[in-house]
C-alpha cells in the first residue's frame, strides 16, 4: 500500500472564471455547468506549453468531479455529457461523488489509473453549477452531505456543522472570533490578485464600496465585520463573511506518464504523495469534533508516499469552506500542532511569501467554492505557482518547488490530500 | 433458523370435486421484536422514549439504533431504553436554517440551535437544543448539562399520489437540564 506504480504528473490545468452565471441574472451572462466546462477547456487549450498535442486522441478517460448537478440543474449523468462537449465520446467517462471533495476524488482516482498502466493520459476535472436555486435550496441541497436521517431532521445546515467545529474548537483552544475573521480577510486580499476568482475584492474594499454606496460608515474593517446589517451571522459563531461563495464554475488537468508528459510541457508537476481518508457523516459520532481524522488520515498516507514532513510543503490550497475549517486544515496536515493554527494567521505566518502561504488564490472564500470543481482549482492553483506562472502580484517570489492541496468532502467524511513536486 | 423440510415442494393433488379449503386471510405477525432501523427510531421518538440498539456481543450501546453493531459489526442486538441526559459538546445558533426548520418558523430574526450532545450513556447524537437564548449564543457554554425533552408537533405525508396529509409527530429536542 502507499506508493504509485509507476510516476504520474499533471502537465496542463485550466479553469473558468469563477462566478455568479445564475438564471436570475442577465440573460448574457446566464451559463450552464457545460458553457462553464467548455470554458475550462479552452482555458486549458490556451495555455498549454506545447499546442500541437491532440488532447482527443491521447486522452483515453474523463473522470469527473461533481456534486449534485441532479439537484442543482436537474441534470444527471453528467460524465458523458462532458466528455461530448470537449470530443472525448466514446472513451470512458465517469462522474465521482464524494461532497466538496469530488474533484479531489477524481484527480485521485485518475492518477491512480494512469499509475496502474490502465490508461497512458486521462482527463480530471470538476464542474458545479450552484446558483440556480433559492437560498434556501442551496442550504438544503448542501446539507445532502450530512446526515440525512440523524443530523438534517434536527436541523443542521452546512455552515451550521461547521460552526459546531468552531465552538468546539474555540472551548478546547480558546480559538477567537477575530482570528477566524483574519482567514477571511487574508483570502479576500490574495483573491483580488486572482483574475479567475469570483470575488476580486479585498474586506477592505467591500467595506468601502458600502460606504460610498450609502449602506454605513465604519472606523475599520473590524467594525465592519461586527456589523450585521453587512455581515450578518449564518450561524454562530460564523458571519456571512466566513463562509465561502456559492459559485458557478469548472477546472480541469491532464494527468500523465513520464514518457508522454514531454509532449505537453518541459516542466511537469509530479504527484509524489496522494491520501484519501474517511469518517463518520455525521459530526456527533465523532470523539473529536475539533478536528477532521479523515484529513489527519489522508495527510499521514501523502506525507508517507512521499517521504516528506509538513515543514517541506512551500505553498498549499486548503478546503476553507469555512474560516473555521482553513485553521482546522492546517493543524490536520500538521503545518501547526493543534490550537496553534489560528495564533499562525494571526502572525501573519500563512500570507502571500511568508513560512506557509495558504489558500493563495483566495481560497473557497474569495475563489469560490463550486463544489465539485473546487479540489480541481486547487490543483490548477498549485500547478501555477510552482510554475511560476500565477498571474498578478500573487505569484510567489520563491518558486515552489513542493505544493499540497488538501480538499475535504462535507463536515470531513472525506478528504484527499496531494503533494506535487516540480 | 428453521431447518429446511426435505419433503417435496411440489402440493399434494387436490382430489377431483373438492376445493381446497380456503386459508385464513393471511396478516403478517408483528415481529417480536422491532427492526434495528431509522424507522423504528422514529416509532420509538413518537412513543417518546429514546431508543438504542445494545450489543450482546460486545455490549455497545448504538445510538441511533443499528443492524450491525458500531463496534464489532455483529448483528446481535437487543433495544435498551438510554437515559437522555448528557452535555453539550458544541453548538450553533443558526440564522440561516434549513427549509424545514424555516417551516417551523424560525428565521433570522428567530434563529435555533443546533449542537452535538455527549449522553451519560456514552454515545452522542445530534439535536434541536431548545430552553436557551438563541440571540446571545455566548450564555450557551458548552459542557452545560442538558436533557431529552419531546415536543408534540405535526408532519405533512406526501403519499405516492401526492396528497398532503398532516399527521402527529413527535420531536426530539433537548432543553437545559432541571437542577
Amino acid at each position: 500500500m502507499g506508493k504509485l506504480a509507476r510516476e504520474v504528473a499533471v502537465v496542463a490545468v485550466g479553469m473558468c472564471k469563477f462566478g455568479n452565471y445564475s438564471k436570475y441574472g442577465p440573460p448574457e451572462q446566464i451559463k450552464t455547468s457545460r458553457d462553464l466546462w467548455m470554458e475550462a477547456y479552452l482555458d486549458l487549450v490556451q495555455h498549454m506549453e506545447k499546442s500541437d498535442v491532440n488532447i482527443q486522441e491521447e486522452a483515453e478517460a474523463l473522470f469527473l468531479g461533481n456534486f449534485s448537478s441532479d439537484l442543482f440543474e436537474t441534470q444527471g449523468h453528467l460524465a458523458p455529457l462532458m466528455a461530448e462537449v470537449i470530443g472525448l465520446n466514446p472513451k470512458p467517462a465517469m462522474r465521482l461523488e464524494d461532497a466538496c471533495v469530488s474533484g479531489g476524488v477524481a484527480f485521485r482516482t485518475a492518477v491512480i489509473s494512469v499509475a496502474s498502466g490502465m490508461y497512458d493520459t486521462v482527463i480530471a476535472g470538476g464542474v458545479e453549477k450552484m446558483t440556480d436555486l433559492t437560498t434556501a435550496g442551496v442550504t438544503d441541497t448542501l446539507a445532502a452531505a450530512a446526515d440525512a436521517a440523524y443530523e438534517f431532521p434536527y436541523g443542521a445546515t452546512f455552515p451550521g456543522l461547521y460552526a459546531n467545529i468552531a465552538t468546539a474548537h474555540m472551548a478546547k483552544f480558546g480559538t477567537t472570533l477575530r482570528q477566524l475573521r483574519l482567514v477571511g480577510i487574508k483570502n479576500h486580499n490574495n483573491g483580488k490578485l486572482n483574475p479567475r476568482a469570483q470575488m476580486q475584492m479585498t474586506m477592505e474594499d467591500m467595506m468601502n464600496k458600502n460606504i460610498q454606496k450609502g449602506v454605513g460608515n465604519w472606523n475599520d474593517i473590524w467594525e465592519y465585520l461586527d456589523d450585521d446589517k453587512v455581515n450578518p451571522w449564518v450561524a454562530y459563531p460564523l458571519r456571512l463573511n466566513d463562509c465561502s461563495l456559492v459559485t458557478d464554475g469548472a477546472a480541469m488537468a491532464i494527468v500523465t506518464t513520464r514518457e508522454n508528459a514531454a509532449k505537453y510541457t518541459d516542466t511537469p508537476i509530479w504527484i509524489i504523495g496522494t491520501g484519501q481518508g474517511s469518517d463518520t457523516l455525521a459530526l456527533h459520532d465523532r470523539p473529536d469534533r475539533t478536528h477532521l481524522r479523515a484529513a489527519q488520515e489522508a495527510s499521514r498516507q501523502a506525507f508517507q508516499m512521499a517521504g516528506l514532513e509538513p515543514k517541506d510543503i512551500q505553498v498549499a490550497e486548503v478546503h476553507d469552506c469555512f474560516t473555521i475549517a482553513e485553521i482546522v486544515a492546517m493543524e490536520d496536515v500538521g503545518f501547526f500542532a493543534p490550537g496553534e493554527g489560528a495564533k499562525a494567521v494571526e502572525e501573519g505566518l500563512t500570507e502571500l511569501n511568508s513560512q506557509i502561504p495558504i489558500n493563495t488564490s483566495g481560497g473557497l472564500k474569495s475563489k469560490g467554492h463550486p463544489i465539485g470543481a473546487s479540489g480541481i482549482g486547487q490543483i490548477v492553483e498549485v500547478f501555477k505557482q510552482m510554475r511560476g506562472e500565477a498571474e498578478g502580484q500573487r505569484q510567489l517570489k520563491n518558486i515552489p518547488e513542493i505544493g499540497l492541496t488538501h480538499n475535504v468532502g462535507g463536515s470531513g467524511g472525506s478528504c484527499t490530500i496531494h503533494i506535487f513536486k516540480r | 433458523m428453521a431447518k429446511k423440510s426435505p419433503k417435496p415442494i411440489a402440493k399434494a393433488p387436490v382430489p377431483p370435486g373438492k376445493a381446497p379449503a380456503p386459508k385464513p386471510a393471511e396478516k403478517p405477525a408483528a415481529p417480536a421484536v422491532k427492526p434495528f432501523t431509522v424507522q423504528s427510531y422514529t416509532d420509538f421518538i413518537n412513543e417518546k422514549k429514546l431508543m438504542g440498539a445494545k450489543c450482546k456481543d460486545c455490549g455497545k450501546i448504538n445510538l441511533p439504533p443499528r443492524i450491525v453493531c458500531s463496534n464489532c459489526f455483529k448483528g446481535n442486538l437487543e433495544w435498551v431504553e438510554v437515559e437522555g441526559k448528557g452535555t453539550l459538546a458544541s453548538f450553533s445558533s443558526i440564522f440561516i436554517g434549513s427549509s424545514f426548520m424555516n417551516a417551523k418558523g424560525y428565521s433570522s430574526k428567530q434563529p435555533y440551535v443546533f449542537g452535538t450532545v455527549d449522553l451519560d450513556s456514552g454515545v452522542s447524537i445530534s439535536g434541536h437544543i431548545k430552553g436557551v437564548n438563541e440571540l446571545d449564543p455566548d450564555s450557551i457554554q458548552i459542557g452545560m448539562r442538558i436533557q431529552v425533552s419531546y415536543e408534540d408537533g405535526t408532519e405533512i405525508f406526501i403519499d405516492r399520489s401526492g396528497n398532503k396529509t398532516e399527521r402527529p409527530k413527535v420531536f426530539l429536542t433537548f432543553v437545559p437540564e432541571e437542577q
